[in-house]
């Protein structure tokens, strides 16, 4: 059994890479144990800003024993493809081949021992490649280093049972030293196992562990808010990235002054917390108050110099923000628009006023569907973007939005625009009536999402850096949220039509946005723990309606797990199997049926469609349960092959027929057979 | 307490002792001091190259008329370049921290991830923002590629924004009230009226049609020295058309679309005159 340790000690790395370096290193070493046959009782990762860390315990060495069995080219390979498989493993003897059948085809064969390689030789010829194989976001060279990594790598330290590995990597050979942390020490440590490793580390002014670091943190900032009486919940992506900015936590509470400025909340909270990576806090009564939080590797020992510089930094930066905001009222509202017209919305798809007009039209539409009345409103939607021009958000862009609305309240906007305004690039609307708002953040989501594939661009990958994913989720959310029965799909017509009106774009590929539309909400009901197959046969292609979607998808859940459900399924996968093969279809001629189940499920099947003529989201138990009957009955009693054709095609129609009607609402085929 | 001229000496001496070579600024505008050919250029190609120079920089559209407390159009960054960077980069800038008095073991200086990129130099590098009590005082960056080239072997490239550090050596919260030297002249003594004075040039009174045509003229220009295989006077024209861009835009003059095709007409000509540089490195 053998332990092993290592840590790739650098410069400091974000926030984000020690969160993916520690994943992917976990998942590469699990991969290589696995791969060659290598057991371990467990694996632990670490991370700080300056170092990512792994060590396994209890590893075994892989069976000695254990044949392996290669196969080569076919047997009917020429002779150069047998000697090449021969040549790359080394076969002397080309007897020692056999042949063997895989999928009615004769293939060569070759068996050798495993050939057992130390625990040792295995980790010193991997470790470069996994080190080299870690998908980081970012990465960089440094010097004149092939390799890449978050930041310059400083040093490795990597020991197997105490005893140093050896191998190559970013010009570094391993050793046995770690470092603590840098503001307390700069000098080598040596190390020689996991146990140590933590008590060297914890000494030296290092916690490993990012939970801990961020539990710290929280503890620290929760005793400073029962003591003065304040109320804050805290952003765990916030805490996250501040718990992993330092590798000792110190919290600092510092206070500020914003008398002479005239700064709203959301400007002082963006900037403590966005601007600068502080905490701040609220007042019970849910004003922000004048205190804020930092977090430091420093000791306590220097508090009052750390919290004065970043007290004046703070003093600095409102400073800032209340010129921008004083140089923004200067600029009258028509002057905007004429700003607007200046900005470009995407690549060739025309300006922002040209936007802003749209959304008018869109709001107009929406509100319809949300029946709203936004008549005496509609003049001032107009502005619904203007803030886009301000020196305020070109500053700070996440306040968008937020800004237009203290802006439009300054302009003397009713308070219905002025929320409107704020509150439109919300993701989320719980606890909020259906209003302007909501019309408005609709609208305007609508009108990007269109507007990204009139680009004609691609989204590829996971990211999303156009944010047309999550701006589709907002729109499921609103919709399912605010229990809407609203298809976008309409929506989206009406933005294609006033883009072309605009004579900005002829896009009409619409099926493209359907498709992906569709895509987000099957993800979204997954996420949910719905079943996909499900979920798939309760999407309508031509429809995007989030909250019918979603109702289709529970019916049809509790549906198909109960009996009749059941029963009903067995019967369409039997339908389905015969259809499928089905190429022509005619009109049924019912004067060509000569037994009674045809005109049964005739019957039923006009009965079904009667009961399910439009898209509804009701399962409607009787239809299905007479259709599953009759379909079982015709396939038990009738020869859909008839001899006569005229018959046989009539009896394939109908059955084709049915089909049909069974995935007006649903789509069942999406079972299969 | 360290004046302005002192930081900037001290600085220079303690990057003179670490082997860089005092170079002077380049004599024309220009955005930032990585412009300047001895960074650019220099960072190309696999000689090694070690060097500190101060560099007047201009951004005219952060120009505040002297009424910010911390934003000029005109101010000064004291570079350092570094190639192959050293191994220990992060200990080398502390240290040199120390030269103007500010301890690391006593003020928390934290290296803020912050990947730089100059679409008009077609160049990106990775790095962080440096941050001493909460306040930025540099940038560190690994350049990772110039003109669209990647850069073999790596150059360390420190910016110190000098106003910033003077403000914090000297515990002033105002620009103009930094201590140029120790008979009492301040900073704004010296730019006050400047800054004023090229705000309104900068923001109002800039010449459209000279800047149109400049740009055109020094665009063709470029265009004709690149031909001639003479890419030194050819990036010193793009750093002229970069600072005539900058002018446009001061003066609202280029609409966000055309902004896009400017940039990309100044990168085009940038990595011209890199790919002839390395050319002749060959």
């Amino acid at each position: 059994m053998s332990n092993f340790l290592l840590e790739v000690y650098s410069e400091d790395i974000p926030s984000s890479a020690q969160i993916l370096a520690e994943k992917e290193i976990y998942n590469l070493f699990k991969e290589l144990f696995t791969k060659k046959g290598i057991t371990y009782s467990s694996i632990e990762t670490f991370s700080t800003p300056r170092r990512i860390t792994i060590s396994v315990i209890n590893l075994s060495k892989a069976d000695a024993t254990k044949v392996i069995e290669i196969r080569g080219p076919t047997t009917s390979a020429d002779s150069k493809a047998i000697e090449g498989f021969a040549k790359s493993n080394e076969i002397k003897d080309l007897k020692k081949l056999y042949k063997k059948l895989v999928n009615n085809k004769e293939y060569y064969f070759y068996s050798k021992k495993n050939k057992q390689k130390k625990i040792r030789d295995i980790v010193n010829e991997e470790i470069p490649n996994i080190l080299s194989s870690i998908k980081w976001q970012k990465s960089m060279r440094w010097s004149d280093n092939n390799e890449k990594w978050s930041r310059p790598i400083k040093s490795i330290l990597c020991i197997l049972d105490k005893k140093r590995l050896d191998f190559n990597f970013a010009g570094l050979k391993p050793n046995v030293f770690t470092y603590g942390n840098y503001h307390y020490s700069k000098s080598k440590i040596k190390c020689l196992d996991i146990d140590s490793y933590k008590k060297i580390l914890q000494k030296n002014f290092v916690t490993l562990t990012q939970e801990k670091r961020r539990m710290k943190i929280l503890s620290e900032l929760q005793k400073f808010c029962s003591k003065n009486s304040l109320d804050h919940e805290f952003s765990k992506i916030q805490l996250i990235k501040i718990a992993n900015s330092v590798e000792h936590i110190n919290v600092f509470f510092g206070s500020f002054d914003v008398k002479n400025f005239n700064l709203p909340d959301f400007i002082i909270e963006t900037i403590i917390t966005e601007k600068q990576d502080n905490f701040c806090f609220k007042k019970k009564t849910g004003e922000l108050s004048n205190f804020f939080a930092f977090v430091s590797n420093k000791n306590k020992s220097k508090k009052n110099r750390l919290i004065e510089g970043n007290q004046n930094v703070l003093k600095a930066r409102f400073s800032d923000a209340n010129f921008f905001i004083e140089e923004d009222l200067k600029i009258s509202l028509s002057d905007r628009l004429k700003k607007l017209s200046k900005m470009v919305f995407y690549d060739n798809l025309g300006n922002l006023y040209q936007r802003a007009l749209r959304i008018v039209d869109l709001v107009e539409t929406t509100s319809k569907y949300l029946d709203l009345n936004i008549e005496k409103f509609k003049k001032d939607l107009i502005y619904s973007n203007f803030d886009l021009t301000t020196e305020i958000v070109k500053e700070y862009p996440s306040l968008q939005g937020l800004a237009g609305g203290f802006y439009a309240k300054l302009n003397g906007f009713s308070d219905e625009i002025v929320k409107a305004f704020s509150n439109q690039y919300k993701i989320s609307y719980v606890g909020h009536k259906i209003d302007l708002s909501v019309a408005l953040s609709i609208s305007q989501k609508v009108d990007s999402v269109f507007g990204f594939f009139a680009t004609q661009k691609k989204i590829s990958g996971s990211g999303d850096p156009f944010g047309i994913r999550r701006l589709t989720l907002s729109l499921i959310k609103i919709a399912i949220e605010k229990d809407l029965d609203i298809d976008f799909y309409l929506l989206i017509i009406k933005c294609k039509d006033i883009y072309k009106s605009q004579k900005i774009s002829n896009f009409e590929d619409i099926a493209v946005i359907q498709t992906f539309f569709n895509k987000r909400i099957e993800v979204f009901l997954i996420e949910k723990g719905y079943n996909q197959e499900i979920i798939r046969c309760a999407i309508n292609q031509k429809i995007f309606n989030p909250k019918l979607t979603l109702t289709k998808t529970q019916n049809l859940t509790k549906f198909l797990s109960s009996d009749e459900g059941d029963f009903f399924l067995k019967a369409f996968k039997r339908l389905n199997s015969i259809v499928e093969k089905v190429e022509e279809i005619n009109t049924i001629d019912t004067s060509l049926f000569e037994k009674k189940e045809e005109s049964q499920l005739y019957e039923s099947v006009d009965y079904f469609k009667s009961k399910n003529k439009s898209i509804i989201s009701k399962v409607d138990r009787d239809s299905f349960k007479k259709i599953s009957h009759n379909i079982n009955i015709f396939l038990d009693n009738v020869m859909v092959n008839a001899e006569n054709e005229k018959v046989r095609k009539n009896r394939k129609s109908l059955l084709a027929e049915c089909k049909k009607a069974l995935n007006s609402n649903f789509n069942f085929s999406i079972f299969g057979n | 307490m360290l004046t302005f001229q002192e930081i900037i000496i001290n600085l220079q001496k303690f990057w003179i002792d670490k082997n860089c070579l005092l170079v002077q600024p380049y004599d024309l505008e220009m955005g930032a001091a990585t412009f300047h050919p001895l960074t650019a250029l220099k960072s190309l190609g696999k000689k090694p190259w070690n060097c500190v120079f101060v560099q007047p920089c201009r951004r005219p559209t952060d120009g505040r008329y002297g009424k910010n407390p911390n934003r000029l159009q005109h101010y000064y960054q004291l570079q350092v370049i570094k190639k192959p960077n050293p191994s220990n980069s992060q200990e080398l800038y502390l240290d040199s921290l120390k030269a103007i008095n500010i301890d690391p073991n006593e003020n928390d200086i934290k290296f803020i991830e912050d990947d730089w990129e100059s679409p008009t130099l077609g160049a990106a590098g990775l790095g962080w923002e440096v941050q001493c009590n909460g306040m930025e005082i540099s940038q560190f960056t690994y350049f990772q590629q110039i003109g669209g080239i990647d850069c073999r072997p790596i150059s360390l490239e420190l910016t110190y924004g000098l106003e910033r550090l003077a403000m914090f050596v000297q515990k002033v919260n105002n620009v103009f009230d930094i201590k140029w030297d120790n008979s009492g002249i301040k900073y704004g003594d010296i730019f006050l009226e400047n800054e004023e004075q090229m705000s309104a040039y900068n923001f109002l009174h800039a010449s459209q049609d000279l800047l149109f045509d400049n740009f055109t003229n020094i665009e063709k220009t470029c265009k004709n020295l690149v031909e001639k295989k003479l890419p030194l006077p050819a990036y010193e024209l793009c750093i002229k058309a970069s600072h005539c861009f900058n002018l446009l835009d001061s003066r609202g003059l280029i609409s966000v679309t055309e902004r896009q095709a400017y940039i990309l007409r100044i990168r085009t000509l940038v990595q011209q005159c890199c790919s002839l540089i390395m050319e002749k490195n060959e």
